[in-house]
């Protein structure tokens, strides 16, 4: 469409868009020819339909945020997700195992100890069978609820290092919260492959055990 | 402000990008919910609006990298709402109009020009006469009437000359006036109402 450039200088004209030296010469347009005024007029009126006529429709609120809103938030979107990983671990490393006792003791996190435990219950193969068996199965729900506890101590350091390195972070810094959030997941993972290790050994020294004395389990 | 949120999104600050979102998610769903208002009598119009606003910024910010210049934003963001407007219209049966529909409505409504007009009956007129009008002018007439875009913005959002946006105006305009006075309706009406 190639409209009349009259057509659109009354337009720019009406709606207040003109350069100082076009507004002159649509006035002067206007004022030769009262038929363009009175179209003019007639497109005021039709504005003015426009505006009292118009009921602007209520905004609604942003339907999805595709974070949160602010940086405090988005802080404190991260503390929930870590609080909700601390409950997760917790869950897992606390729950009820079967003939698990609380150790009072703070959990030594040294391999000799669990070396020497090992030792000393490969020894017990010279005491009484059920009664080495017990004794075995005994100390392994103590070495399973000293390192609950201490997994679950590692976790709400971690968390607690976690939530205070978030609340220092600014929004631009994503990729450290992420890092951080990566090594802590990396260092829950190691410290279940530890200890994994260490029950593997530990029950493959029981079922040894058990089977070179024919103890029923 | 503007510039420093979309400067800020556009490096993948998603903080940046909600902030724009709530900046114009209003505006952008207000211009949906006018563009669809021929469907408001069947309660349509509302929900059309809230998904074609949801769809437009889940698209703006996936395309927000490839936006060529801050400035531009305005009529970028209305182009993509412009876009899925025209994407919902076609997935929709045509809305055909009788031809005496608005004898019809106009006399169900009871005001002729000497009868009171309230503001309700006024705004029915309205819409009924915006419907009227062909599509690609009725588009300028909104962009330009409420959401007060430039004619250079308005040519961006629809890529089209801006000449083409001015015409399109000059005969929605003019289109909406004749229905009006097909009706009777005059100026005196809204003085009147006023």
């Amino acid at each position: 469409m190639n409209p009349n450039p009259d057509l659109a200088l009354l337009i720019g004209y009406l709606y207040g868009e003109l350069s100082p030296e076009e507004h002159q010469r649509a006035q002067a347009l206007l004022d030769q020819h009262p038929e363009l005024a009175a179209e003019v007029q007639a497109l005021r009126h039709t504005r003015r339909w426009l505006q009292a006529a118009d009921a602007p429709p209520a905004a609604v609120a942003p339907p999805v945020l595709l974070v949160p809103r602010s940086s405090r938030l988005q802080r404190w979107g991260w503390a929930a997700a870590a609080c909700w990983l601390l409950l997760l671990s917790g869950w897992v490393l606390l729950r009820p195992a079967p003939a698990a006792q609380a150790a009072a003791q703070p959990w030594q996190p040294d391999t000799a100890a669990l070396r020497a435990w090992i030792t000393a219950a490969v020894q017990a193969e010279t005491a009484p069978l059920p009664a080495a068996a017990d004794s075995l199965r005994t100390e392994l729900a103590h070495l399973a609820a000293r390192q609950r506890q201490a997994q679950a101590a590692q976790a709400s350091r971690l968390t607690a290092e976690l939530t205070r390195l978030l609340r220092q972070q600014r929004t631009e810094d994503l990729d450290a919260i992420n890092e951080a959030f990566r090594r802590f997941a990396l260092e829950q993972e190691d410290a279940r492959l530890v200890d994994n290790q260490r029950f593997a050994t530990v029950f493959a020294k029981l079922q040894q055990y058990e089977r070179e004395n024919s103890f029923a389990p | 402000m503007d510039d420093l949120w979309i400067e800020r999104a556009r490096r993948g600050d998603a903080a940046a990008f909600n902030a724009l979102m709530q900046h114009w998610h209003p505006r952008i769903y207000r211009y949906v919910r006018r563009y669809f208002a021929r469907y408001a009598a069947a309660g349509e119009d509302g929900p059309m609006a809230a998904e074609v606003a949801q769809k437009t910024f889940i698209s703006a910010y996936e395309g927000l990298g490839r936006l060529r210049r801050n400035a531009g934003f305005r009529s970028w963001l209305y182009r993509i709402a412009i876009n899925h407007c025209h994407a919902e219209e076609r997935r929709r049966k045509p809305d055909p109009l009788p031809e005496d529909a608005g004898t019809f409505q106009v006399q169900a409504w009871g005001a002729g020009p000497e009868g009171d007009l309230t503001h309700d009956d006024l705004q029915r007129w309205l819409q009924e006469a915006l419907r009227r009008i062909p599509a690609e002018q009725r588009e300028v007439v909104l962009l330009k009437e409420y959401e007060h875009l430039t004619f250079r913005e308005i040519a961006e959002a629809l890529q089209i000359p801006e000449s083409t946006a001015k015409s399109r105006l000059y005969y929605g305009l003019k289109a909406l006036r004749q229905v009006l006075e097909g009706w009777r309706l005059t100026p005196e009406h809204l003085y009147h109402e006023s």
